[in-house]
């Protein structure tokens, strides 16, 4: 799944359990399977070779298994547990030669009452059943009971004394008390324990088989296997109180042995892959958390796990409440949604929502939002806070454009509405006002040509000072001509004289040159109100930014020229500064993305 | 002569002071289609236009100049204009280098100046509004192509752009045609301008009035 080279201590990781196997193999010793030599048959081992063959491997690969999880991690308690229930399992074979019959059944009554409640807990933890609260009260008084009958049990079980045992005829070396009746009564007691682990274990199978789980998986190895366990328990339980004696030799008693073996063979399967995905899950989420300590930038923890899973299109939306939506890293929106062979796999801290995984469909989603723990959980609530702000900048600056751009629309029409309406009926009136002039010349009437005369100059004086004003909101020939032809027509009616020294420009977005010419004439307004005597004004394009330089003899003053081109230009998306020149003069520098 | 403005009170308006002055208005138009449609039906002496019509509201009426000014040589266009802009009016000139003018919209009042300014682009001139001349006597450069210009031949200058002959030069400053002559020289040779025709030459000067 990962391309990266393996760390030394994963290395390590991965060979320890391959050395813990081989030293189990070699130091515990095997079961004797000379048939019909056995003064005792204590257990499914002793009944020939090939039952003793599959003890071996059911107990062993149980161990193994319980020892791979304990050395890898991440949950090495589950190891331990296994580990036990492996034990539990050798039970008669792990003490002593296989011809210390004593040792072997002493053992076998010591360990057979703990091995379901072993298997239960191991199934429960590996299932994760195990947090409950009532489901830990459960267990330890199911450990409580089957220790009591481990312990009492062996001090109080004597093998001479057991009517279900003909073949019991030895010394219990941990014997206390003997007295007729206890041995039924421990008998009855382990069988209760068992039948109390077996139906539990047969309700976490089921509970677990009927949820929507994914069937490839180890969990449901583990809970199939927990079947059947659960069944060999129920069986094992009704003998011990239904029969009269215990016979190993049995069809009953036989299948029991022979389901639990297969089972626990099952069982070892299925959590020994649960090991090896829980550890190269592990692997990965270090990764991850490596390459966060390393590069905190925004959008880290997706990057990571994308190289992590080798997943490139992996993608995190980030939830935010307030606009209701997605976004990535960098606050842009994004709409994380199933197809197209991508699935989305939510990421939840404390019930809250906090974001959502794009990823390709054959990336496990629950395995995924396992990665996630409290310190991934603190990163990505890191990265979406960060483009939380990105976003609210955004949508602020696409917001102060949308205002400049309404108000600029509305000095156009303002304009046009002037010029259109306005102007021609003034220009109306001083038509009408001459022809009426006209009329009064030819039928001489002095006095009224003189206030004609008059009214005419007052029309003309308005239709003046309505261009001036029109010009001013906006300059028509800016529209139609572009900047520089705009800036000419500035220098025209300036107070001061302008340069205006302009490379090839050409039309660039109507934004871009209306915000530029409104700097220029902010700037030759400050330069006037300074004391200015001449300004020169530079514009070119350099790529696909317009560069606007406007120098004035005039010094730097203390109005808020600067800031009002400065907010002019930034809703433009450009930048503006001023300095002081060497020469006394006062130096405005513009630039304006034309995109 | 045809007269094409969008807006009818303008028109109507024109119209009158036009038909006060003794000028046949032979048909009005509404907008640029209309106008080149009527102009080669009717094929008048001149063409009154606005510069604003539609569809845009912009320079429709330097386009139809143009297009005018392209089909029949013979027809003078005056533009019509709320706009001071000397960028427009060097914009219908460096198109239509003879025959055409650029008029404040106010200037029809004058009647007598209107009916003088289209026989001038009748006979091929070029006539600039007077605002507009002023304005482009009164800027202020630090590199003034008209720098080496006199006082006296920047008036006669301004004069060239507004349309006037020699003599109406010499009448307007009072001073003999030959005298106006000499100042053209020298301004043609100020300018550069001495290798050209006499009547291209005042072109070129009053184009380099307008770049200034």
């Amino acid at each position: 799944m990962t391309r990266q080279r393996p760390e030394p201590s994963q290395l390590l990781r991965l060979g320890l359990p391959i050395l813990a196997i081989a030293c189990a193999m070699l130091l515990l010793p095997v079961p004797d399977a000379r048939v019909g030599t056995k003064l005792l048959y204590l257990s499914f081992g002793d009944l020939g070779p090939e039952p003793a063959v599959l003890a071996l491997l059911a107990g062993r690969s149980l161990l193994v298994a319980g020892i791979m999880a304990w050395l890898m991690g991440p949950r090495a308690r589950i190891g331990v547990l296994a580990v036990l229930a492996g034990i539990a399992c050798h039970g008669p074979d792990l003490f002593g030669p296989a011809n210390s019959d004593i040792a072997r059944a002493t053992g076998h009554l010591i360990l057979m009452p703990l091995l379901l409640p072993l298997v239960l807990h191991l199934v429960l933890a590996a299932l994760g059943l195990d947090s409950g609260r009532r489901t830990r009260v459960g267990l330890v008084s199911l450990y409580a009971a089957a220790a009591t009958v481990a312990i009492v049990g062996a001090a109080t079980y004597d093998p001479f004394l057991d009517a279900a045992c003909i073949d019991c005829t030895w010394d219990n070396p941990l014997l206390v008390m003997s007295r007729y009746g206890l041995p039924r009564y421990r008998r009855l007691a382990e069988a209760a324990v068992v039948l109390v682990s077996g139906v539990a274990m047969g309700i976490t199978a089921i509970y677990w088989l009927t949820g929507r789980h994914r069937i490839r998986s180890p969990r449901t190895v583990v809970a199939v296997a927990a079947l059947g366990v659960a069944l060999a328990g129920g069986i094992r339980g009704v003998l011990l109180v239904a029969t009269p004696r215990e016979d190993p030799r049995g069809m009953a008693w036989t299948g029991a042995w022979g389901l639990l073996l297969v089972s626990v063979l099952v069982l070892s399967v299925g959590f020994g892959w649960l090991a090896v995905a829980s550890w190269r899950r592990a692997v990965q989420l270090r990764e991850v958390v490596a390459s966060l300590e390393a590069a905190p930038a925004p959008g880290a923890v997706g990057q990571a796990l994308g190289r992590a899973l080798d997943d490139p299109g992996l993608r995190i939306g980030y939830w935010l409440d307030d606009p209701g939506r997605y976004v990535d890293a960098q606050g842009a929106p994004m709409e994380p949604v199933t197809g197209r062979g991508m699935t989305v796999t939510p990421i939840e801290r404390d019930g809250g929502r906090l974001a959502t995984i794009l990823h390709a469909d054959r990336v496990d989603g629950q395995a995924l939002a396992g990665v996630f723990g409290p310190a991934m959980l603190v990163a990505v609530d890191n990265d979406r806070l960060r483009a939380a702000r990105l976003a609210q900048l955004e949508e602020l600056r696409a917001s102060r454009t949308r205002i400049v751009a309404v108000s600029d629309g509305e000095r156009r029409r303002l304009e046009r509405d002037l010029h259109d309406g306005a102007q021609q009926q003034l220009l109306s009136i001083l038509f009408d006002l001459r022809l009426a002039r006209l009329a009064a010349e030819r039928s001489g009437d002095p006095d009224r040509v003189d206030r004609l005369v008059a009214c005419e100059r007052l029309a003309q004086d308005a239709v003046d000072e309505l261009r001036r004003m029109a010009h001013g909101i906006h300059p028509a020939v800016l529209s139609r001509s572009g900047l520089i032809a705009a800036l000419m027509s500035l220098a025209d009616e300036a107070a001061i004289p302008i340069e205006v020294e302009a490379g090839a420009v050409g039309r660039v977005p109507e934004a871009v040159e209306t915000a530029a010419y409104i700097a220029v004439w902010e700037a030759l307004a400050g330069a006037i109100e300074r004391g200015a005597s001449s300004m020169s004004v530079g514009a070119r394009l350099v790529g696909d930014t317009l560069s606007i330089e406007a120098r004035d003899d005039g010094p730097p003053g203390t109005s808020n020229t600067p800031v009002r081109i400065a907010d002019r230009v930034g809703a433009a998306g450009g930048q503006a500064s001023s300095e002081r020149l060497a020469d006394g003069g006062t130096l405005l520098r513009v630039e304006l993305p034309c995109v | 002569m045809i007269v094409a403005e969008d807006q009818i009170l303008t028109r109507e308006g024109i119209v009158r002071l036009l038909a006060d002055a003794g000028v046949d208005v032979v048909a009005q138009a509404g907008d640029a289609d209309e106008l080149l449609s009527l102009v080669a039906r009717e094929r008048p002496d001149a063409v009154l236009v606005d510069i604003r019509m539609p569809p845009t509201h912009t320079d429709e009426g330097i386009t139809a100049a143009g297009r005018i000014r392209a089909g029949f040589p013979a027809i003078g266009v005056v533009v019509l204009s709320q706009y001071v802009e000397p960028a427009w009016a060097l914009q219908l000139i460096e198109r239509n280098p003879e025959g055409v003018g650029y008029l404040l919209k106010e200037r029809v009042v004058d009647a007598a100046g209107l009916v003088d300014a289209l026989r001038r682009v009748i006979d091929g001139e070029t006539v600039v509004d007077p605002t507009i001349v002023a304005r482009l006597l009164g800027r202020k450069r630090k590199h003034d192509p008209l720098a080496d210009l006199t006082d006296r031949e920047r008036e006669v200058l301004g004069l060239v752009a507004e349309g006037l002959s020699n003599r109406a030069i010499g009448a307007r400053l009072v001073v003999t045609d030959r005298t106006v002559e000499t100042h053209m020289t020298a301004i043609f040779s100020k300018l550069g301008l001495e290798e050209s025709p006499d009547q291209h030459r005042r072109v070129l000067a009053v184009l380099t009035l307008l770049r200034a």
